[in-house]
C-alpha cells in the first residue's frame, strides 16, 4: 500500500507540472504552485468578513462564509456553502447611539469544492468571482429571519435590467473593471495584520495607471493557504486612483472643487475556523 | 467695465436730487446683470446636472425627486400629489422639509422639468438676492450707491451659495430673500403693511427652506432684541417695538402657513428627533478658529461652512466695523452670536448646545452651513457701509474711480474663484423612460459612503415609478412594505466589485394581495391620492396593499385598517369591482383652510392700506 500511495504521490506531482506548463495564464506560468493551493474544504470551515475601512470610515457589515455539509452527486463532491450577509443598523438616540447587526439576506449553495487547480488554471476568474453562487447545483435564499426558499440559481440572477436600463450603467459603479492580464503575484511571503491576527500571505495585485480610464480599477488581494474556502485575508479594491486621473485630465484647472473623498474598499478576515 | 461706465458718468455729473431713482434704478439693473452673468452658465447649461464621476463625489440626485414627482402628478395624473407611493413605500408628500410643492418654484420644475426647474429657480433667486440686498441697503439703510451695489454683490456672489448648490444643498435657495425680509422687517416700524410683507416673506422662507428657518427666527428675534435696547446720555432706553413687531410677525407667519406647519407636526409626531441624532453627531463640521478664517479668506471648497467672501470685503467690512461702530453696534452683536454658534463645541460657550434642546435646532448636522448664511449675510451688508467714507472724498474723481475699482475687482475675484462649482453640473442625462408600474426596491449593505449611487438610483428609479426604499428624506421611519427586488453588492460574495446584483424579493406576492388564497384581486392603478383594485371576495379577508399606513386613506367599500405597517382593507364576502382608496390628509386641508383664510386676509390689508 506504501508503494502504491507513493506512486500516487509522483503522479500527482508530475500532473500539477503538466498544468503549470498549460497555464491558462501566462505571467504565472513560471511561478511556484504554492501561492495558489487551497486548503482542502471541510464541513465545519468558516471565514468571517468586515469592511474595515471605506472613505476611512469603519463599517461593521458582516460576510459570513459557511461549509456546512456535502453532498456526492455523480461520484463529484459538492459542499453546502453558506453565505450569511449581516448589516449593521445605526439608531442614534437622545445622547446615545445603538448599533444592531442584523441579518439581511442568507444563501446555501450547493457548489463543487474550489481547489489550486481551478485558481491556477483561471486565477482572474477565480478571484473575479468569489463565492458567487450563480452556478450553483442548488440554491436557497433566506430573508432577515424568514422562511428559506429554494430558487433557480440562473433566474435569480437574472434581473439586471432593472437598474441597468438607467444611467446606473454608465456611473464608475457599474462600467468599474479590473484588468486581470495585468495580474501580478508577490511571491515573497509578507506579514497582513487583520482583526483575525497576523497572517503571512501572498500578494496578488493589478495597478491602475493614471492614464487610464477612471473605470479601469486597481486591486490588492492577500492569500493565505492557511484560511479556508477562498484563503482570502484582506482585499483592497474599487481601487480607482480618480483625483489622480482627474487631475492629470484637467490639467488646466487649477482648483478642485467638490469634496476629495478616497474611493477604495478594504475587506479584511475578522474570523475563520476552525483554527 | 462696460456696465460701470454709464454709473460713473453720471456720478461724476454730480447728481441732482431729481437724478436719484435713475441712479438707483441704474445701479440695480448694473447689479442684477452682473450677477446674472455670474449665474449664467445656470441657463446657458440649463439641462445639465451633477456629474456621475467618480464614485463618492455627492451627487444629490435625490434632491430632484419631489420636483420629478410634482411634475408627474400633475401633468400624467392631473392631480396635486398629497401622497407619493414611491417615497419609503409611501408617504404624506406634504409634511417632508425639501417638499417644493408649495412653494413658487415648483412653478418652474413642472413646467421645465426637474432638472431645467431647479437651475432656473437657483438663477432666479441669485439675480432676486442680489436686488434684494441692494433693496435693502440703498432704500432702507441708505446707503451709498456704491455701497448697495458691492454689498449685493459680495452677498449673492459669496463662496457659501455656489457651494450649496454643488452639493445638491437645493432647498437652501431660498435664503436669498434673507435681505428682502430685514428690509421688510425694519419698515414694518414705520408702516404696518411691511408687518404683512414680512410675513409673506418669512412664510416663503418656512415653506422652502425649513431646516435653515430656526436660524433665520433666530436672527430675527436677536435682530429685535438688539434693536430694543438703547444707550442715551448714559441711561439704558427699551424700546420694545421691534419686539412686538416679531411676535406679530411670527403669528401671521403661523397662519399663512399652516398648510405646512400642521403636517410638518404630524410628522414630528412621529418620529420627534428627525434625523435621530445625538448631540455629539450632530456638531458635526463645527468652525474651528483657522476653519473659520480660511472659509472666509480662501477660495476653496472646505466643506458645509465654505463661505468664501475674499480679503477685500473682509478688511471692509473690518473698517466699517472700526468707522461705524456705534451705528453697527447692533449688528456686530448679532454676527458674533452667530460666529460663537457655528463653533459649536468648539467655542469658549457652546450657544449652539443651549439650542440643540428646541425642535428642528436638534436635527441640524453641519451646524457651520446653517449658521454661516447668516456670516455671510452681515459681513456683505457691514461691509458696504464703508463706501460712504469713500464717496465722501474731497477729490472728487477718486470719489467714484476708487469704490468703482473696488466694486469690479471684488466683483472679479469673487467670479473667478466661485465660477468654477457650476462646472461640476456637466452631466445632461438623456433618460427619459416610460413610466411603468409601481413597486418598490431595496438595498442591502450599501455602505454610507456609497450615498452617491443611492442617491442616483433613487432619481433614476423614480423616473420609472419605482421607488427606492434606502432612501430617508431627513427621517428614519420604519417601513413594513416589501420590495420586489433587493440590490446586494458584489462584494457581499467576495468579488472585488462594489456594483450591484439585482435581486428578487422571493417573498414578494404584489402590490395588493388577499390573506386568503379563495379571493382575487387584481390592481388597476397607482396614483398620488388614489389606489384602484379590481376585487372578487368570495370570503370575508382582508385587501393588504403594499403601502404604509396611513389614517387619511379612504375606501368605496370596507374598512381601513393598518396590518404590520401596511395598508389594508377589511371586506365582507361577495364584494366585487372596483374598491377605490383615495387619500384625503384632513389636517393638511385644514392648514390650507388657515393659510388661503390669511392670505386672503393679507391681501386684503395690503390693498387696502394702499387704497
Amino acid at each position: 500500500m506504501y508503494r502504491v500511495s507513493l506512486f500516487k504521490y509522483i503522479l500527482t506531482i508530475i500532473f500539477q507540472v503538466i498544468l503549470v506548463g498549460k497555464m491558462m495564464n501566462n505571467c504565472f506560468a513560471d511561478q511556484e504552485i504554492e501561492p495558489f493551493k487551497i486548503k482542502p474544504w471541510s464541513v465545519g470551515q468558516f471565514v468571517v468578513y468586515q469592511i474595515t475601512s471605506f472613505e476611512g470610515e469603519d463599517a461593521d457589515n458582516r460576510y459570513q462564509i459557511s461549509l456546512i455539509g456535502e453532498e456526492v452527486i455523480n461520484g463529484k463532491r459538492y459542499f453546502w456553502e453558506k453565505i450569511d450577509i449581516w448589516e449593521s443598523l445605526v439608531t442614534y438616540g437622545y445622547n446615545s447611539i445603538n448599533k444592531e447587526l442584523v441579518k439581511n439576506i442568507s444563501f446555501k449553495a450547493l457548489v463543487p469544492a474550489a481547489d489550486y487547480n481551478s485558481f491556477m488554471m483561471n486565477a482572474s476568474d477565480f478571484i473575479s468571482n468569489g463565492i458567487f453562487p450563480g452556478k450553483a447545483i442548488k440554491l436557497s435564499v433566506q430573508i432577515n429571519d424568514g422562511p428559506w426558499k429554494d430558487i433557480q440559481a440562473k433566474d435569480f440572477f437574472n434581473h439586471q435590467d432593472v437598474i441597468e436600463d438607467t444611467p446606473y450603467s454608465v456611473t464608475p459603479y457599474a462600467k468599474g473593471r479590473i484588468d486581470f492580464s495585468k495580474l501580478k503575484l508577490d511571491t515573497v511571503l509578507r506579514s497582513v495584520t487583520v482583526p483575525a491576527g497576523e497572517i503571512y500571505c501572498y500578494h496578488f495585485y493589478v495597478n491602475t495607471e493614471i492614464d487610464e480610464e477612471y473605470w479601469d480599477e486597481g486591486f490588492d488581494l492577500w492569500r493565505s493557504q492557511d484560511i479556508p474556502i477562498l484563503g482570502l485575508v484582506r482585499m483592497q479594491f474599487s481601487k480607482t486612483l480618480f483625483w489622480e486621473k482627474w487631475k492629470l485630465k484637467n490639467q488646466n484647472i487649477k482648483k478642485v472643487l467638490g469634496r476629495m473623498r478616497p474611493d477604495d474598499c478594504i475587506m479584511s478576515l475578522i474570523d475563520y475556523g476552525p483554527k | 467695465m462696460i456696465v460701470l461706465c454709464p454709473l460713473l458718468i453720471m456720478a461724476q455729473n454730480n447728481f441732482r436730487p431729481m437724478n436719484y431713482k435713475k441712479i438707483d434704478l441704474l445701479a440695480l439693473l448694473v447689479t442684477i446683470l452682473l450677477v446674472g452673468l455670474y449665474a449664467s452658465p445656470l441657463l446657458l447649461h440649463i439641462s445639465n446636472s451633477f456629474t456621475l464621476f467618480p464614485k463618492n463625489l455627492p451627487s444629490f440626485y435625490a434632491n430632484y425627486v419631489p420636483g420629478l414627482y410634482l411634475k408627474t402628478a400633475i401633468l400624467k395624473f392631473h392631480s396635486f400629489p398629497f401622497w407619493i407611493p414611491i417615497f419609503e413605500g409611501g408617504r404624506p408628500a406634504l409634511n417632508y422639509p425639501v417638499d417644493i410643492s408649495l412653494t413658487p418654484f415648483a412653478v418652474f420644475s413642472v413646467i421645465f422639468g426637474e432638472i431645467q426647474g431647479m437651475n432656473l429657480t437657483w438663477f432666479f433667486l441669485f439675480v432676486f438676492g442680489a436686488g434684494s440686498m441692494f433693496y435693502l441697503t440703498r432704500i432702507v439703510l441708505k446707503y451709498d450707491v456704491f455701497g448697495s451695489i458691492f454689498s449685493a454683490l459680495v452677498f449673492s456672489m459669496s463662496g457659501m451659495f455656489v457651494y450649496l448648490f454643488e452639493n445638491g444643498i437645493f432647498f437652501s435657495a431660498g435664503v436669498l430673500l434673507l435681505p428682502l425680509l430685514l428690509a421688510f422687517f425694519i419698515k414694518a416700524k414705520e408702516e404696518f403693511k411691511f408687518v404683512i410683507l414680512s410675513s409673506l416673506i418669512l412664510s416663503l422662507l418656512l415653506i422652502s427652506v425649513i431646516l435653515f428657518f430656526p436660524v433665520i427666527i433666530l436672527f430675527l428675534f436677536l435682530f429685535a432684541l438688539v434693536n430694543s435696547v438703547e444707550f442715551k446720555s448714559r441711561k439704558i432706553i427699551i424700546d420694545s417695538s421691534f419686539l412686538r413687531i416679531f411676535c406679530t410677525v411670527c403669528f401671521f407667519t403661523a397662519l399663512i402657513s399652516a398648510v405646512k406647519i400642521l403636517p410638518f407636526l404630524q410628522l414630528l409626531s412621529l418620529n420627534n428627533r428627525i434625523s435621530g441624532l445625538s448631540y455629539l453627531n450632530a456638531v458635526s463640521d463645527a468652525n474651528t478658529l483657522s476653519l473659520f478664517f480660511r472659509r472666509l479668506l480662501v477660495p476653496e471648497s472646505l466643506g458645509p461652512g465654505t463661505m468664501y467672501l475674499g480679503l477685500l470685503p473682509v478688511t471692509l467690512f473690518l473698517f466699517a466695523c472700526l468707522v461705524y461702530l456705534r451705528q453697527l453696534r447692533g449688528y456686530i452683536i448679532i454676527l458674533t452670536a452667530f460666529i460663537i454658534l457655528s463653533f459649536g463645541p468648539n467655542s469658549f460657550v457652546d450657544l449652539h448646545r443651549l439650542l440643540w434642546n428646541l425642535p428642528i435646532f436638534n436635527s441640524l448636522k453641519e451646524i457651520s452651513k446653517y449658521y454661516s448664511i447668516i456670516i455671510v449675510f452681515l459681513v456683505a451688508l457691514i461691509s458696504g457701509r464703508i463706501f460712504a467714507k469713500f464717496t465722501n472724498l474731497k477729490l472728487k474723481p477718486l470719489s467714484v474711480m476708487l469704490p468703482a475699482v473696488i466694486i469690479i475687482f471684488t466683483y472679479l475675484n469673487l467670479f473667478n474663484s466661485n465660477i468654477g462649482y457650476f462646472s461640476s453640473f456637466n452631466t445632461r442625462l438623456n433618460y427619459s423612460p416610460v413610466a411603468g408600474e409601481t413597486f418598490q426596491v431595496k438595498g442591502f449593505n450599501i455602505h454610507h459612503g456609497d450615498e452617491s449611487i443611492s442617491e442616483a438610483l433613487f432619481y433614476f428609479l423614480a423616473k420609472k415609478n419605482v421607488g427606492f426604499m434606502n432612501f430617508e428624506f431627513y427621517l428614519k421611519l420604519k417601513s413594513s412594505v416589501a420590495p420586489r427586488y433587493y440590490l446586494l453588492p458584489k462584494y457581499a460574495f467576495l468579488m472585488p466589485y462594489s456594483s450591484l446584483f439585482v435581486l428578487p424579493n422571493p417573498y414578494y406576492k404584489g402590490e395588493v394581495f388577499f390573506l386568503s388564497n379563495n379571493n382575487d384581486a387584481r390592481l388597476i392603478n397607482i396614483s398620488p391620492n388614489l389606489i384602484s383594485v379590481k376585487i372578487n371576495t368570495l370570503n370575508p379577508d382582508r385587501l393588504v396593499i403594499n403601502q404604509n399606513f396611513d389614517r387619511d386613506w379612504n375606501s368605496n367599500k370596507g374598512k381601513i385598517e393598518g396590518y404590520n405597517g401596511l395598508l389594508s382593507v377589511r371586506l365582507n364576502k361577495g364584494e366585487t369591482g372596483l374598491l377605490r382608496l383615495t387619500y384625503f390628509p384632513k389636517l393638511l386641508f385644514l392648514g390650507l383652510l388657515i393659510s388661503l383664510v390669511s392670505l386672503v386676509a393679507s391681501f386684503f390689508v395690503l390693498f387696502k392700506k394702499e387704497a
